[in-house]
């Protein structure tokens, strides 16, 4: 039950909380308007119109309570949009300097053009490039009275320089530190090429035996995959050709969907030396017998090349003190495969080779010649190698690359020549910094026919240009 | 929505500085397209033919110049027939800037 005085001293602290003089003043006239015109027994009558008011007034108050809040609202949304206009102008400002800055780059760019004009067209008639390599090694053994001890190094410049579209110059030299402290300087190849048509070039001078593959393409140290060579493709004294003097014509061409390559040439031809020939090219012949050889290939699928080589020429012995040397003939008949796709790299390469029974010296110095019976040698290697990027995607581990290779060298015959005999294991890994940029390290295990075997270790770096 | 006006001006201006890196190289350097076909060519018998030997060369280490010449010798080193190799080249050439 309300108590109507209670009720109105109420409602009149509101109001004036609220500072709502209109509605005060509207209560007091009320009052006064009941008093003045009504006698007390008819006050309880007036009741309704004073709650009537009562209500009016309450809602008077809300309105002018939401009308304060809203005038907050007003302002706090005033205050956001100058906050927003000032970060609109500072945008504006900042576009406006990028903008000056991209077309100050512009007018440099401009400049620099034309100060710096774009090279001529490439259509000089003498074009020259140098390339090659250059490589350092390690290697240690456990052979009696070996030392460990850094390699020769060497430097392998190519000098290229071609005439126009159909003749190129290739000169490879070979320069060397020795281990007595000298300096060593051969040359490996020095042609001229005449590009005769799409398929056919033609050289002339000292070039590189196309027979078998490590000699003619694997063997520069940044290709061939371990630090070493294989047994018997030497540089001095191997079973593989490397060089020879005189023309020589190859080229490339397709054969239905496959593709096919040959190479034959005419030179010099080897000469007799104490381990058996010396297949090198030498800057004339010491009979008018000349050698001739070559190799075909095929690709019977895109990745998988298969060689065939072969090599005939007439040796004459070496000339003794005294004594009557004889001639011989000399026939080379060799195989090899590549298969290289993705990150495999599998190859190898047989050479089986034959020198007739000969008279000849072995050293210039002997007094008589020695009767050579006919001597075979059979000399072959298979290598795989895999780049661990084909499983691994860390960007160290993917340059690295395992190689294993096996290789051997048997002589029958003549038992000097059978001291080059050997039987190698190598396993290596290699690290490729760049294509033409890689670290080398391998283990070897030599096993000789009448010698202990050989454990040895190798190091190299190589880095083509 | 709202977008910051700092990173828009940092693109701006990045953008500003890297093409006056890039310009003059591509201004000096300007060249032909090569025919599609022969590019696609090239690009298959650069991966086919130099891998079989050593690794294949990335087109980026030599120039134009160089790579006329170093094409040709390796199309007699490794009896690449003329087509290919006119192939290969166009392909290294157009793919070294």
């Amino acid at each position: 039950m309300r108590i109507w005085p209670q009720q109105t001293d109420r409602s009149h602290s509101d109001i004036r909380d609220a500072r709502s003089a209109p509605a005060v003043k509207a209560i007091g006239l009320a009052f006064a308007a009941f008093g003045l015109s009504q006698p007390l027994p008819a006050l309880a009558q007036t009741q309704p119109s004073i709650a009537d008011l009562e209500r009016r007034v309450e809602a008077l108050e809300a309105q002018v309570r939401q009308a304060a809040q809203a005038e907050q609202e007003l302002q706090a949304l005033k205050a956001e949009l100058a906050e927003v206009k000032g970060r609109t102008a500072k945008a504006e400002s900042d576009a406006s300097q990028a903008q000056s800055t991209a077309n100050q780059a512009q007018s440099d760019v401009t400049r620099v053009a034309a100060v710096n004009p774009a090279p001529p067209d490439d259509n000089s008639l003498i074009r020259f490039q140098l390339t090659g390599s250059v490589v350092a090694d390690f290697s240690a053994n456990d052979a009696p009275g070996s030392h460990s001890s850094f390699g020769e190094a060497k430097f392998l410049p190519i000098f290229l320089a071609s005439y126009g579209d159909r003749l190129l110059f290739e000169g490879h030299m070979e320069v060397s530190s020795t281990s007595d402290g000298e300096t060593d300087t051969s040359l490996e190849y020095a042609q001229l090429d005449f590009l005769v048509n799409k398929w056919l070039t033609v050289t002339a001078g000292k070039f590189l035996t196309p027979v078998g593959q490590f000699q003619q393409s694997l063997h520069t140290p940044w290709i061939n995959k371990l630090p070493t060579r294989p047994v018997g493709f030497v540089e001095d004294g191997g079973d593989e050709p490397l060089s020879d003097i005189g023309v020589m014509v190859r080229g490339g061409f397709p054969v239905g969907s496959m593709k096919a390559t040959y190479a034959a040439f005419v030179g010099n031809g080897p000469r007799m030396g104490d381990a058996g020939p010396v297949l090198e090219g030498f800057g004339g012949d010491d009979n008018s017998d000349k050698a001739f050889g070559g190799r075909v290939s095929i690709f019977p699928i895109p990745h998988l090349e298969l060689g065939l080589s072969g090599m005939h020429a007439r040796i004459k012995g070496l000339e003794a003190v005294s004594g009557t040397v004889s001639q011989a003939d000399y026939a080379l008949i060799g195989g090899d495969f590549a298969f290289t796709k993705g990150y495999w790299d599998i190859r190898g390469e047989y050479i089986h080779s034959r020198l007739d029974a000969i008279a000849s010296a072995l050293t210039p110095d002997d007094l008589l010649p020695t009767d050579i019976p006919r001597t075979t040698w059979n000399n072959w290697y298979v290598q795989a190698a895999y780049r661990l990027a084909g499983i691994f995607d860390n960007p160290i581990v993917a340059k690295i690359e395992p190689v294993v290779r096996y290789s051997q060298l048997r002589v029958n015959g003549f038992s000097d020549f059978q001291e080059n005999e050997e039987k190698r294991w190598s396993v290596g890994l290699d690290y490729w910094f760049a294509p033409s940029l890689v670290a080398k390290i391998a283990y070897e295990n030599s096993n000789f026919p009448e010698d202990p075997s050989v454990n040895s270790f190798h190091a190299q770096v190589a880095f083509g240009f | 929505m709202k977008i910051s006006p700092l990173p828009l001006a940092a693109l701006v201006l990045a953008f500003s500085l890297g093409f006056s890196q890039l310009a003059p190289a591509q201004s000096a350097d300007r060249k032909a397209e090569p025919d599609p076909r022969q590019f696609a060519r090239g690009a298959k018998a650069w991966a086919d033919n130099c891998g079989r030997c050593h690794n294949i060369r990335d087109p980026k280490e030599y120039s134009d110049r160089s790579w006329n010449v170093i094409v040709k010798h390796m199309r007699v080193r490794a009896n690449i027939s003329g087509d290919t190799a006119d192939d290969i080249a166009a392909f290294l050439k157009a793919s070294n800037n």
